[in-house]
């Protein structure tokens, strides 16, 4: 089983190859397709001399043939080098990483809420099935759904921020603490934390709740189940150790689906409140269409949705055998 | 022999038509200009002469809220079109044709799937810039891999049936058995992923131009809200009535579509 697992494993990671690839072909080919010239683009539109642009030209290897010029972005990937940004002023993968931990620990702190209340509920909603409880639910979900998560931030801000004024409305230190060490501090980056975390656990909740909800229900109807029931186990034990792992290892697979949607969610969120964080560092370079940042985050992103996929997949091959032997 | 129709969810239909209807007529409630400034005094709380308030620069929160309702259904429909003409056709090529076409077209949808699609939009609008006709391009092009999915796993299914082997005994060729034979009765659940996919198409677009990668010559939801952000102290209807309006047109385009996919496809639910 072991080495079975461990081949399974390289065999996927094997597979995720091509994807990064394709990645950065598709970031290849934004450069060179859009219009306009690479080196202005490069530069966000700042105006340099026309000695350095061509100085550029030749160390980005612009004169060469494309396949020359892919394989130089390529590799220069592979060496962790994502160019440099020139409206910070800072090389992109630096700028990355000290954004980073911010990002962490808003996503840290929703998966946790979103994961475990989302399983719960929707585990409860399944066994009562047509219960007040799930409808409620299922509507109060099919709303979180539909709704911009953007807004649902702005609706925290508008309340709790502005109109109660129990949080602070952006950032994430106040400069007055923001100098102080220990558990003020913590304190601090905590009261900071509530409302974006709040915002985007509800929406990350939906979608585990829906799909914990639809496996949860399928599972309960299935044979193994009644018979559990009919060798007389306590509901909880019918529940929770012979339903329960069998629905959530569809639940494994959809979630690791849907990394690239719960990202895409926590750019928006980071937004609103202003959280420094990677998606906030993406708003601004939008903002001031920097390039070479955006090229470098969508490599991140990307890397991180692929290799999201694949460990996933070795998760549920760690939970469902079957996986490694078919 | 009966023609099954598709039952349309009545009350979301109704409702949705009701947007549709409010959207291009309201106007004539309060004939002000969208994108005009200073028709009212600035930063107004809703009343009579402005239904929803005014921004900052007195522009008339409702009027823009109408314009920027048309501008979404516009991007949401014409987007979830485009994705499903070409989500059809390559659900449908893959499904019917199997063996090495399906494997290279599903390894392609395969690719769509797992590449990130908003960030995928952010960059395609950021590099070929933010007219209206690209934001639907990009997410017309991140979207399709749904449908071809579910439109091959029927193909799949029907392809085997007795009448398409009498069809094709009766000489019909493969373009005759694919779009004449099979696709109507593939055509129901592709409706219910095409409806919940324009849903989709709306939420993108205001989050891309909530991040200021909208079409700027034109109102939208989302750009509404990113310019209501700095005003929220002083005026919580810039931001509270664009994103309801968001919010009203995604629930009930998603109600319908899942009321389809409950008429059709009963156990994905």
């Amino acid at each position: 089983m072991g080495t079975r697992l461990l081949a399974y494993s390289v065999r996927r990671l094997t597979q995720a190859v091509p994807l990064v690839l394709v990645v950065l072909i598709i970031n290849f080919f934004l450069i060179h397709a859009a219009p306009g010239d690479p080196v202005d683009m490069l530069l966000g539109g700042m105006d340099t001399d026309p000695e350095f642009q061509a100085k550029l030209r030749r160390e980005l290897g612009l004169d060469q043939p494309l396949v020359v010029q892919l394989w130089t972005y390529v590799s220069n990937v592979a060496r962790l080098d994502l160019g440099y940004s020139f409206r910070f002023r800072q090389d992109v993968g630096t700028l990355i990483m000290s954004r980073l931990p911010a990002s962490l620990l808003l996503m840290g702190t929703s998966f946790v809420i979103s994961v475990s209340f989302g399983i719960l509920l929707g585990v409860l909603a399944a066994y009562r099935a047509g219960g007040l409880l799930e409808r409620l639910l299922t509507g109060l979900t099919l709303s979180g759904y539909s709704m911009p998560v953007f807004w649902l931030g702005q609706l925290m801000l508008l309340v709790f921020a502005v109109g109660l004024g129990w949080f602070p409305i952006q950032g994430m230190f106040s400069l007055r603490i923001s100098t102080g060490a220990g558990f003020d501090r913590v304190l601090d980056v905590a009261r900071h934390l509530a409302l974006p975390a709040l915002t985007y656990s509800v929406y990350q909740l939906t979608l585990i709740y829906r799909l914990t909800r639809v496996k949860m229900r399928e599972t309960l109807s299935r044979e193994f189940v009644k018979s559990a029931r009919a060798r007389g186990l306590s509901e909880l034990r019918v529940v929770f150790r012979h339903a329960f792992p069998n629905a959530m290892l569809p639940v494994v697979t959809v979630m690791g689906v849907h990394v690239g949607h719960m990202l895409a969610g926590s750019v928006l969120t980071e937004t609103v409140f202003a959280w420094p964080g990677l998606g906030r560092l993406m708003y601004e370079a939008i903002g001031a269409r920097d390039f070479p940042l955006l090229l470098g985050l969508f490599t991140c992103i990307s890397v991180a949705v692929i290799v999201a996929n694949v460990v996933t997949d070795i998760i549920y091959a760690l939970i469902d055998p079957r996986v490694v032997y078919s | 022999m009966t023609t099954r129709i598709a039952v349309l969810p009545i009350r979301s239909g109704l409702a949705l038509f009701g947007i549709v209807l409010f959207a291009s007529v309201g106007g004539f409630l309060r004939p002000f200009d969208a994108e005009r400034i200073g028709v009212g005094p600035a930063l107004a709380a809703p009343g009579s002469a402005h239904l929803m308030g005014t921004d900052e620069l007195g522009r008339d929160v409702f009027n823009r809220v109408l314009s920027g309702t048309r501008v979404s259904l516009f991007v949401g429909i014409t987007a979830a079109l485009a994705a499903a003409f070409a989500g059809i056709t390559i659900g449908a090529t893959a499904g019917f044709l199997g063996g090495f076409t399906d494997d290279v077209l599903m390894r392609v949808t395969e690719v769509f799937q797992v590449i990130p699609r908003f960030f995928l939009a952010m960059m395609l609008v950021a590099f070929f810039g933010p007219s209206l006709a690209n934001v639907v391009i990009a997410i017309a092009l991140l979207s399709w891999p749904q449908l071809a999915r579910v439109v091959r796993a029927e193909f799949l299914s029907l392809k085997s049936r007795d009448y398409v082997d009498a069809a094709r005994a009766a000489g019909a060729g493969n373009l005759n058995l694919m779009f004449a034979k099979i696709l109507p009765n593939a055509l129901g659940p592709a409706m219910a992923s095409g409806t919940l996919l324009v849903a989709q198409a709306i939420l993108i677009e205001a989050g891309l131009s909530y991040l200021g990668l909208g079409d700027p010559s034109r109102v939208s939801l989302g750009l509404m809200l990113q310019q209501a952000q700095p005003i929220m102290r002083s005026a919580w209807w810039a931001t509270a009535f664009p994103g309801l309006a968001i919010f009203a047109t995604a629930i009930t385009i998603n109600l319908m579509g899942e009321g389809l996919t409950e008429r059709w496809q009963p156990h994905a639910r």
